[in-house]
């Protein structure tokens, strides 16, 4: 590549990561304020050595043989984007549904994803990567930029990028002076206040103080008492330092806590059409990180180390049966903390077309939970006696105490270690990149279920039930049962990776490139099953068979994929046309899937018994119509299937994957303009958009979908050099969705989408 | 299929013991087990007997390919003695991991013991134990024809029940995960039958861990021994105990050995299932087998 090429890249991932809409100049009507640096593009350079994703990818972003999607902050902020849920509504192929609570981040791309344990996408936040997905979903004030990056990137970031890895940097010191303030306000009591202090004390010290507060009633109402579900109120802390304490040499700390608590969870029963449930639904999370990023120059090879410490400590509480009944309750609690070392070393040889990169990674996690389920009175009634009484009503049961706990304790310690590297040569307009990564992961589980709870068996002569109150006492059982054991697991991969990209010469700043490559998701153990496991125990204890071998119901080994991509960048009309286009296909083995065990068991249990494929493609497209007119689109289709999966009763060989959208749109136009002449850094800002997504089906069988559906968003607001006022509006159509489905005890639930949402945002610099 | 044995301490389960021989030319082992007996005389018209409790030792020639039998003293036509053996050869049979021997002679007490069959096996399913070590011996001597059995087995194999689901009309279904225990008491008049991981019919929302019919009545004769009982009311494990299965009626219940060894048997019952004021039948046929020289299935 060439130096003005280079240069002229440089830029335009310069102009795509600070977009503006539409590009400030003097001579347009409307001027828009840059970000106040000394040199913006050294700021950038400095800011990308201390990112590790830029770290390793080392080239603007539209010169990498990738398929990806960048958001600015300015954007994020417009668009109300301020957590990884939201990057859902813009990216194509990207969905992540807003269901449950905010421990839940199911992430799906190009069809593939997961609802349990192990993420298919990365996500790394401040130079974080977030090993746990509970904690994937928090809010995030002062965005530099979110990019997705879709595609297995398994070769440089390992475990759990199989489909994709999100990156979110948070504003820098470097990049702002000053305060920066947010105000929100809006119906159900929204509140949310941001306030953060950015202070270059010297050229090359930087430090940034954000503080952030939200809260908000629910949208949803539990027809059981009348009160709000959902509401929520979270607050966070970020501390960023930038030093460079000799020329060469960076380093970078960012600290983050947030504090959350919520309701959540509202599930509304398919056949009443109400949410309904007795008992408490919430989720309280801590959530502590910490990165330490140190990057010097040794020769002609930078080094760069990338230190984390994450700690997060939540407490899940669910009416697990969703009914107004009382059936059984869940109170998961876990502390898990992890450290983790990403060491790079980047060089180039003299020959400046070949540069190569290489490192070594290692991680330690332990995370202790407990996790206990309560049965009460209703559900002992429906789901223990009633069953037991079937079976021989001649000596029916009564259970001594109308509510008892099957209690679990778990202790899962992780470790992994990993050497990767990967080399890139030029030869005129093409570029040959490969990659390789030796990824070993050893886990573990230490765990202990039990209870202890007693019955009493009748003599019925009758056989009549229910019990006749004067039959007599036949024996009066005690139940202490206990399971506990400790397993443990290795996994070792082999993660290449390979890449062609080919600049078009006759088409500015465009190429083309083909990609393939090997992506995972990591095995583990899945704690879930553990309440079915102690269920089944409890069954046998009182003569009914059937009992789960724990190894099999609760071990799962890692899920692989191979991806094929071809795809390009390209720039038309002088860069007033952006155009990115990738067609992918996938193929997944070893699917992480729930089954039904062999046997006489009525839970269901985590396996690798898929094998599926997916086929697609997405298209994302910038056009500058004018200075003050901008539309953008990105859609996205994904045809992803089941070439082999025997779920136990029945095999979906062709079925569609359950709960990936097959087509993601969403297109937005913007328009500026001012009022004044006089004022040209005054103006108005009009941006509509529509987002898209379905068909997705809610199981395996295809028996049951939500269709296509789209919702219409506004924004309008004035801005000015230190102060905007911008009034939003999501879902103006108040479009009816669907965004979740599940069955629970023959009952079957769905979470409607959020409907019409508007607020008014204040925004202020000084 | 895995089998997980519960119940109780093992009945009659065999004290093994190996030992190495200490002659360095040669690899010896040595195993004891205690079986029952079947004495079957040569005579139709003398009753088939049975002893309890004899011990039987092997003395393995691996060198050699030779196995030697001896047995405590026992009774056969009132006459008492042991069985011992020569050195006899045995052959190899991996599918069923058996050492097998035929026409062996040897003697017991004064007089000639011959025909001595048999085999040792490491695939049996014997008291609480599956994949035990395990004997099978016969042998002819002073008039009648003697067969060795366990008193506590368990034969795993095929169970087929036949039933008729309302107007969907005659059904059948057939599973091998339930296996059936056999222990007799020491007078070999009456059995305990255990049928584990039963379920009489797919439908049939749970198996039942073990079904436990007590005080079946024993006959002996010259073709094995056969279990039956009528009317029966089936107890169920239950958590410390066992509770009444009175909608589980076994309006009949036979079980029989098949085959000369002892080691097959075939079971037939039937089950009147209680479903409130209505109840089905259900009959059930099974074939199975505690252990196999040849590995034959039937």
């Amino acid at each position: 590549m060439s130096a003005r090429t280079k240069i002229i890249a440089l830029l335009t991932s310069f102009l795509y990561v600070c977009r503006v809409l539409p590009a400030g100049a003097a001579e347009n009507n409307v001027v828009v304020p840059q970000a106040e640096t000394e040199s913006a593009d050294s700021v950038f350079y400095l800011l990308d050595e201390l990112d590790v994703v830029a770290a390793k990818q080392n080239v603007a972003f539209r010169e990498m043989p990738i398929s990806g999607t960048i958001v600015r902050g300015a954007d994020a902020e417009r668009m109300g984007v301020a957590d990884v849920k939201g990057l859902s509504t813009v990216v194509p192929n990207f969905y992540i549904p807003d269901y449950g609570s905010r421990i839940t981040s199911t992430i799906y791309v190009r069809g593939i994803g997961a609802r349990m344990d192990q993420p298919a996408v990365g996500l790394t936040v401040d130079n974080v990567g977030l090993l746990n997905k509970d904690a994937y979903d928090f809010d995030i004030s002062d965005i530099s930029y979110m990019e997705m990056l879709r595609g297995p990137q398994s070769a440089l970031f390992g475990r759990n990028t199989m489909t994709g890895l999100i990156n979110i940097r948070t504003l820098s010191p470097m990049e702002f002076q000053g305060w920066k303030g947010t105000t929100e306000l809006g119906p159900r009591q929204l509140f949310k206040f941001n306030l953060g202090f950015y202070r270059k004390f010297r050229p090359n010290f930087g430090l940034s103080v954000v503080g952030s507060f939200y809260r908000r009633d629910g949208e949803f109402k539990n027809a059981y008492d009348g009160y709000s579900i959902d509401k929520e109120v979270n607050g966070s802390l970020r501390v960023k330092l930038i030093w460079s304490p000799r020329p060469g040499l960076h380093l970078s700390n960012t600290f983050s806590q947030s504090l959350l608590r919520q309701g959540g969870y509202p599930y509304e029963n398919v056949e009443t059409g109400k949410i309904s449930y007795n008992d408490t639904c919430f989720y309280k999370r801590h959530l502590l990180t910490d990165a330490l990023t140190v990057s010097g120059d040794i020769g002609r090879v930078k080094l760069v180390s990338v230190s984390t410490v994450q700690h997060i400590d939540d407490n899940m509480t669910l009416d697990q049966d969703f009914l107004p009944q009382p059936y059984f309750t869940l109170t998961q609690k876990k502390k898990e903390t992890a450290v983790t070392e990403d060491l790079m070393f980047r060089g180039m040889t003299s020959d400046e077309r070949y540069k190569w990169l290489a490192g070594v990674y290692g991680f330690y996690r332990n995370m202790h939970m407990n996790a206990p389920v309560t049965f009460k009175d209703y559900g002992i009634t429906q789901l223990i006696e009633l069953n037991r009484n079937k079976v021989n009503p001649y000596y029916p049961i009564r259970w001594d105490e109308r509510e008892f706990p099957l209690n679990s304790r778990f202790d899962l310690p992780s470790w992994g270690a990993a050497l990767y590297h990967e080399s890139r040569y030029e030869i005129d307009a093409f570029r040959v990149q490969a990659g390789i990564r030796f990824d070993y992961e050893h886990v573990a589980m230490r765990y202990r279920s039990w209870c202890n709870t007693s019955y009493t068996i009748y003599n019925n002569p009758t056989g009549q039930l229910p019990i006749p109150q004067d039959c007599a006492v036949y024996r009066r059982e005690n139940v202490d049962l206990v399971e506990s054991g400790d397993l443990s697991n290795h996994f070792f991969m082999v993660l290449p990776k390979l890449s062609l990209l080919w600049d078009i010469p006759t088409l500015w700043a465009s190429n083309l490139y083909l990609t393939v490559g090997r992506g995972y998701k990591a095995g583990g153990y899945n704690t879930q099953m553990f309440s079915d496991v102690l269920q089944q125990k409890l069954m046998r204890f009182m003569g009914l068979g059937g009992e789960y071998d724990v190894n099999d119901i609760v071990s799962y080994k890692p899920e692989q994929s191979w991806s094929y991509e071809v795809g390009g960048h390209f720039n038309f009309l002088e860069d007033k046309i952006q155009l990115d286009a990738s067609a992918f296909f996938i193929y997944c083995r070893d699917q992480q899937m729930t089954v039904f065990p062999e046997g006489d068991t009525t839970g269901r249990m985590m396996t690798n018994a898929g094998k599926t494929r997916s086929v697609g493609a997405e298209i994302s497209a910038y056009y500058t119509i004018l200075p003050d007119l901008t539309v953008m689109a990105t859609y996205g289709f994904t045809d992803a299937r089941f070439i082999d999966f025997f779920d136990g009763r029945q095999n979906y060989k062709g079925n569609r994957l359950p709960y990936a959208p097959s087509n993601t749109l969403f297109a937005e136009a913007s328009y500026l303009f001012n009022v004044s002449k006089k004022f040209k850094e005054h103006y108005f800002a009009l941006h509509l958009n529509f987002s898209g997504t379905g068909n997705i089906y809610w199981n395996e069988a295809n028996t049951l979908n939500q269709k296509f559906y789209g919702l219409l968003g506004a924004t309008i607001g004035y801005n000015t050099p230190s102060w905007s006022v911008e009034v939003w509006g999501k879902n103006l159509t108040n479009t009816k969705y669907y965004t979740f489905y599940f069955m629970s005890i023959g009952n079957e639930f769905r979470q409607r989408g959020r409907g019409l949402d508007y607020g008014l945002t204040v925004r202020a610099r000084f | 299929m895995k089998i997980n044995l519960i119940l109780g301490a093992a009945i009659s389960s065999a004290a093994l013991l190996t030992s190495c021989g200490l002659d360095s030319t040669t690899d010896e082992r040595t195993y004891s087990d205690t079986l029952s007996q079947l004495i079957i005389p040569d005579d139709v018209t003398k009753d088939v007997t049975f002893n309890n409790k004899v011990t039987y030792s092997f003395k393995q020639d691996l060198t050699a390919n030779t196995m030697t039998l001896t047995t405590s003293n026992f009774s056969i036509n009132g006459v008492g003695g042991s069985l011992t053996s020569g050195a006899m050869p045995t052959t190899y049979n991996m599918s069923t991991a058996s050492y097998i021997f035929k026409d062996g002679k040897g003697t017991f007490g004064t007089s000639e013991a011959t025909g001595i069959n048999g085999y040792m096996t490491g695939n049996t399913t014997v008291g609480t134990s599956q994949g035990s070590l395990g004997f099978v011996v016969s042998f002819h001597a002073n008039g009648a024809t003697v067969k060795s059995f366990y008193p506590d087995v368990v034969f795993l194999g095929s169970t087929t029940t036949h039933y008729v689901m309302g107007e969907a009309g005659d059904r059948e279904a057939t599973t091998k995960d339930a296996f059936y225990r056999v222990t007799f008491d020491e007078k070999m008049e009456k059995a305990v039958v255990i049928i584990y991981n039963i379920k009489f019919a797919p439908e049939m929302p749970k198996a039942l861990e073990a079904v436990i019919l007590k005080n079946l009545d024993v006959t002996l004769g010259r073709d094995g021994y056969t279990i039956t009982g009528t009317d029966i009311i089936p107890e169920v494990k239950e958590g410390t105990g066992t509770t009444p299965y009175e909608n589980y009626p076994f309006r009949s219940f036979s079980l029989k050995t098949i085959n000369d060894e002892l080691t097959k048997v075939a079971c037939d019952f039937t089950v009147s299932v209680k479903m409130g004021p209505t109840s089905m039948d259900f009959t059930g046929e099974f074939k199975g087998d505690y252990a196999s020289a040849t590995g034959d299935v039937e």
